[in-house]
C-alpha cells in the first residue's frame, strides 16, 4: 500500500526531461492553427466579396443596355434610352446632346440595380454596418452609340460628363488587361469596392464592357 | 563515515515526508496542455467548416438569384413556371418560409424596372454551429440564417 503510493506520488513529481519543451511546441502550434484559419477565412470571405461584386456590377450594366425604341423604329440604329422610357421622340436629331442624356438615364439605372444587388444607399455607402464592403468609388462609366456616321461618346467621371465624337469606327478602350474594338453600342464601366474584412482592406478593382446586340 | 559519498539532492529531498515540486515537473501539466491544444484545434476546425459552410450556402443562392433575375428580365416579370423552378430550387439548398414579396410578377413593358426579393431563412445541419449566448458556449444542431435578397434589373421583353 505504502509502496504503491510511494510510486503514483514518484509518477506525478517525476522529474520530466523536455517537458517544457512541450507547452511551448504546443503554444507554438495552436498560435499557428489560429493564424491560418484567420487567413484562410480572411481570403475566403475577400474572394466571395469579389464574386460578389463582379457578378452585381455585371447584372448593373447589363440593366443599362435599354434601346430606343423610336430611334430603332425609324433609323434602324442602335442607340441607348436617353428618355427613361425607351422613346426618344426625335431627341437623336441632337446625337451629341441625346447621348449625354442616354449616359445620365444609363447612370442612374446602373446604381439602382448595383444598391439594390449590394445594399448602398443613393451616395454608394453601404446602409448596413455589418457589410463587409465598405466604400464604392466609380472611376469612370461610359457610353458608345455606334451610329452610321461613327461613334458618339459620353464619359462620367468625378468631374462630371464630357461627351465626344469619333469618325468611323477606331475605337478601342482597355478592359481586364485586353484591347476592345468599340463595334456596337454599349457601356464601358470602370469601379473600385473596398472590402475589410477582419480588419484587413482589400481594394477590388472591377472593369466591365458590355455591349448591346444588334436586333435583325 | 569518511568515503561514503553522499546521495544527490535530489534524492534527498525525496526522502522528505513532504513531496516537494522540482523544476521541470511537469507530468500533468504537459498533459493537460496537449489536451487543451488538442481540443482549441478541434474547436478551430469546427467553426471553420461550420463558416465555411454558410458562405457555400450563401453563394448557391446567390447564384440562382442572379440566374432568375435574368430570366425575369427577358420575360419581363417572373412567371407562374419560373416562380415554382425558383423555389424548387432555393429548396434544395436548404431555404425554408420562402417570401417572394416585392417581386415583379406581372409583366412590364420593356425598358421598365424589374425586381426579385427573396426573403427566408436557410437551415444549416450539416455542420454544427459554435453558439456563444448567456454565458454558455455549445455547438448547435440547428441553426439557421436569416436570407433578405433583393436584386432589380430592366425588362428587355
Amino acid at each position: 500500500m505504502q509502496g504503491g503510493l510511494k510510486k503514483r506520488r514518484n509518477m506525478l513529481l517525476r522529474k520530466q526531461e523536455g517537458a517544457v519543451e512541450a507547452v511551448i511546441l504546443c503554444s507554438v502550434l495552436l498560435l499557428c492553427l489560429v493564424g491560418i484559419t484567420v487567413y484562410s477565412l480572411q481570403l475566403r470571405v475577400a474572394k466571395n466579396e469579389k464574386y460578389m461584386v463582379d457578378n452585381a456590377v455585371i447584372a448593373a450594366a447589363t440593366s443599362t443596355l435599354v434601346t430606343d425604341l423610336y430611334q430603332y423604329a425609324t433609323t434602324e440604329e442602335n442607340v441607348l434610352d436617353c428618355t427613361g422610357d425607351a422613346y426618344s421622340n426625335g431627341l437623336y436629331d441632337q446625337p451629341l446632346e441625346a447621348t449625354k442624356e442616354a449616359c445620365k438615364v444609363a447612370y442612374g439605372r446602373f446604381l439602382e440595380s448595383l444598391s439594390a444587388a449590394l445594399g448602398l444607399d443613393s451616395s454608394l455607402t453601404p446602409v448596413s454596418a455589418e457589410n463587409y464592403l465598405k466604400s464604392v468609388s466609380v472611376k469612370e462609366f461610359t457610353v458608345y452609340n455606334v451610329v452610321k456616321e461613327g461613334i458618339y461618346s459620353c464619359t462620367y467621371t468625378s468631374s462630371g460628363y464630357q461627351d465626344g465624337f469619333f469618325h468611323g469606327s477606331n475605337v478601342t478602350i482597355n478592359t481586364k488587361g485586353m484591347d476592345m474594338e468599340v463595334l456596337q453600342t454599349s457601356v464601358y464601366v470602370d469601379i473600385v469596392f473596398t472590402v475589410e474584412v477582419f480588419g484587413k482592406q482589400y481594394e477590388i478593382p472591377v472593369q466591365e464592357y458590355v455591349y448591346s446586340y444588334h436586333w435583325e | 563515515m569518511p568515503g561514503r559519498k553522499k546521495p544527490p539532492a535530489d534524492r534527498r529531498i525525496q526522502s522528505r515526508r513532504t513531496p516537494v515540486k522540482h523544476q521541470g515537473d511537469m507530468g500533468i501539466g504537459s498533459m493537460l496542455v496537449m489536451i487543451l491544444t488538442l481540443m482549441m484545434a478541434l474547436i478551430l476546425i469546427m467553426a471553420y467548416a461550420s463558416w465555411h459552410g454558410r458562405l457555400a450556402a450563401q453563394d448557391s443562392i446567390y447564384l440562382t438569384i442572379g440566374t432568375y433575375l435574368k430570366s425575369i428580365e427577358s420575360s419581363g416579370c417572373l412567371t407562374e413556371e419560373q416562380k415554382e423552378q425558383l423555389v424548387n430550387e432555393l429548396e434544395r439548398y436548404g431555404m425554408e418560409n420562402i417570401n417572394l414579396e416585392g417581386t415583379t410578377l406581372a409583366h412590364v413593358p420593356y425598358g421598365s424596372k424589374v425586381t426579385l426579393r427573396v426573403r427566408g431563412r436557410v437551415h444549416l445541419s450539416e455542420v454544427p454551429d459554435l453558439v456563444i449566448e448567456d454565458n454558455d458556449i455549445r455547438f448547435h444542431q440547428d441553426s439557421y440564417i436569416e436570407v433578405d435578397i433583393l436584386r432589380s434589373g430592366i425588362s428587355f421583353s
